[in-house]
Parts: C-alpha cells; structure tokens; sequence
C-alpha cells in the first residue's frame, strides 16, 4: 500500500521521461516548454489524492496548485481514468455548484480541499481501493496540462490528520 | 416502503437555481491526446494578462465558548421521528439513541465531497475516544435523498465509516420537516431531466439524554476538534443511568 506517498507529477521531473511513455512525455515536454519563460505561470501540482470513496457511484479528486511564477492561471477542467464524467465542483453550505474555471493565482497555490473545491468523479468504471492510483490531468488556460497520479487514500482521508 | 417513484438513479452535479445554467461538459478520456496536443500549441506563448477571479473556498468557523461548536441562541429539539433503518425495519430516532449523547447529521450518499469527509471526521473522533466514551455516543445518518438512498446502500455506505452509525431513511416530507425542525432547510429536489439534486445539512447537532441540542458543529470540524468536544459534552451529562424506553 502507498498511502502516504505524494502524487508524482508526471509532468515535472525530466528523469521519469524514460520511464514516461507516449501522452506523458508529451505533456512533459510541453510544460517544460511553458515554464522556462520568466513571465508566464509556473504550475506544480502536489499532494493529489483520492479518498477511497463510501459511495460506488461518486468518488473525489482533491490536490493543490502552486503558480511560482509572475502571472497566475486558471484551472479549465480535470479528467480522469475512472470516469468519464469529471466535474470540477464548489461546495458552498448545504449545497454544491459547477465550477468551469479556478484561478490559480501568481505567486500563489490554488487547494482543491474537503469542503471546498473539488473534483467530483461520477460512476468510477473500477473500484477504488487503498493503494490504487487514479490519473488526473489538469487543464489550464494558459499552462500545459498536467497529469498526476493520484493515490487512493482511506476512506474521508484529510492531509496531516493522524486519525 | 414509501419512496418517491420520480426518480432515475443517476448522480449528477448539483447547479442550484443561482449558479449558471449550462450543460454538463463531459470530457471523455479519448480526448484527452487530442486536448494535449491543443494545449501544447497553445501553451507555448504562455502570455496574456491574469484577470481571473472568484472566491476561495467557504469555509465556515466560529469557534466560540471552549468548543469548537457554535453555541446556540435556541436550543433545538431532538426530532421525535420514526423512520427506517438500515434494517429495513421502522426506527425511533429517540428511542433508538436513548440515554446516549446522539449526533444527528443529514445528507446522501451520492454526495462526493462533505458528507462522506463528515462521516468519517466524525468516525475518526470515535477512534480517538474510549470504549466507554464510545458507548455513550450514537451518529445517526438521515438522508436528504431517500429515493437512492435505500437502506441496504445506506447500510454500506456507512459500514465504510463505523458499522454501529444508525442510517435512517424513508419519506422525503417527513425527513425535511425533521430536518427544518432543527434548522436545516432543504431545497425541494430539484429534477433536471432525469435526474435531480438534492441538498445536504452543513451542520452535525448534538443532542444530549435531555433531547436539546445547545451547540452545533459546521462541516469542516476535524476528528481532534470532534473528540474534544465531545468528551466535554459527556462530561456535562448525567452518567449512563442508561433510561431505556427513552422517550
């Protein structure tokens, strides 16, 4: 089992493009492509993960964006290997909304976060269990997308929570 | 059992009358290539001006008193409510929890992100408890969503929490005027095709063997904060003098 190791941003770490195949690769080059310019977003994705879901039917996708870089972006959308429906979602008291687009600001980091924004994954076509990894790409408006694995994690896990 | 016949099983997002009305944007996985190499042409200007904006996060807290609850004004009243359990058999809620400290929380099952980080906040609380102090608690599970949520899926969903969590279910007018009774308003499911949506509580509330609520916790409170609260509300209720019979 893996819980507790980061998320590999597949897209960062030059070294992984041997072992990176095909899409990887490319989106890797991309995003290297995009941050070596000293004006423009400087994305990094961390601590992606996902809670091994209660439900068979919805799961969750949470994971922070940090922008090192002069200008700041926006999050377009997430995909995902378990479903093909992944929405990016805002909750907001007693009630959720779509979202199309997040800032990532400059200099800053955008959270993905329970209670917050997340990303919900409808109708998971396997299911997710502690040690699984589920891929997401991020979109962005002006960045190259970004792919990384998330771990599953127990069920309604939070970051640097012991129980 | 009583459910509403409308409904279609299928989970959707949630776009309440306020947010944009826009259709689903669904991004198949075959796509994704062809979207890569869109974004690769595009991202190698990496210019344009930065105007985004939109709030952060909502995150509600008001930490009052020495808990991380919101003391309230009015107590609120324990639903004397009778619905099904997970069981399938009828269950009083009052009865079900008599002489226990009861935390009552409503939601769905289909509900992604804060009613499973809820339940499981709350099941982590009990880990950090005693046995005594364990039994001395019941979570009970209403749902806001009683046409998926039967309640063998009720029972499972939970099982992936704490087994001993009471689910309850039933008919959708008797679950909201429970739940308006207590301060949690829900918005009448709203259907958008075959589907439709439906709301879940922000707030856990605690009724003691007294069955008033006087303090409310907002989504958002971790295992620690729970477990420390809750050992100060055990610790002003009258010892398990275990009143069977409750109400």
């Amino acid at each position: 089992m893996t819980a507790g190791s980061p998320a590999t941003p597949v897209s960062r770490a030059p070294r992984s493009l041997r072992a990176a195949a095909g899409l990887l690769a490319l989106t890797a080059v991309t995003a290297a492509a995009c941050s070596s310019g000293s004006t423009g977003p400087r994305l990094k994705v961390t601590g992606a993960y996902v809670p091994r879901p209660a439900s068979p039917d919805v799961a969750a996708a949470y994971f922070t964006i940090s922008d090192s870089g002069d200008k700041g972006d926006e999050l377009t959308g997430v995909t995902a290997d378990v479903s093909a429906q992944a929405m990016m979602h805002q909750s907001t008291g007693r009630t959720m909304r779509m979202v199309d687009r997040v800032p990532v600001p400059a200099h800053g980091r955008l959270t993905f976060a329970p209670g917050g924004y997340h990303v919900m994954l409808e109708h998971p076509t396997r299911s997710l269990r502690e040690g699984d990894h589920v891929r997401l790409t991020l979109r962005f408006r002006r960045s190259a997308s970004i792919t990384v694995d998330a771990p599953v994690e127990p069920v309604g896990y939070r970051p640097g929570a012991s129980p | 059992m009583p459910f509403f016949p409308f409904a279609r099983r299928r989970a959707r997002s949630r776009r309440p009358a306020r947010a944009r009305t826009r259709p689903v944007t669904v991004i198949r996985a075959s796509r994704l290539i062809a979207a890569s190499l869109v974004l690769a042409a595009a991202a190698t200007g990496c210019a344009g001006a930065s105007n985004a904006h939109s709030s952060p996060p909502v995150r509600i807290s008001t930490p009052p008193s020495d808990l991380h609850a919101a003391t309230l004004g009015t107590a609120l009243h324990e639903p004397d409510l009778t619905l099904t359990g997970v069981s399938g058999k009828p269950v009083n809620l009052r009865r079900a929890t008599a002489g226990k400290l009861t935390l009552v929380y409503f939601g769905y099952t289909h509900c992604p992100d804060v009613c499973p980080t809820t339940m499981a906040d709350l099941a982590g609380a009990l880990r950090l408890m005693t046995p005594a102090q364990r039994a001395r608690i019941a979570v009970v599970f209403i749902t806001t969503d009683p046409w998926r949520d039967t309640p063998k899926v009720i029972r499972s969903w939970l099982a992936s929490f704490n087994p001993s969590f009471i689910g309850l279910t039933g008919d959708y007018s008797t679950i909201e005027a429970a739940a308006k009774s207590v301060g949690v308003p829900l918005e009448q499911p709203k259907r958008t095709g075959a589907d439709y949506e439906v709301d879940h509580g922000a707030e856990v509330m605690p009724f003691g063997t007294d069955h008033l609520a006087h303090v409310l916790w907002t989504a958002g409170v971790s295992s620690r904060d729970y477990a420390s609260d809750l050992t100060k509300l055990l610790a002003r209720m009258p010892a398990a003098t275990a009143k069977g019979g409750g109400a």
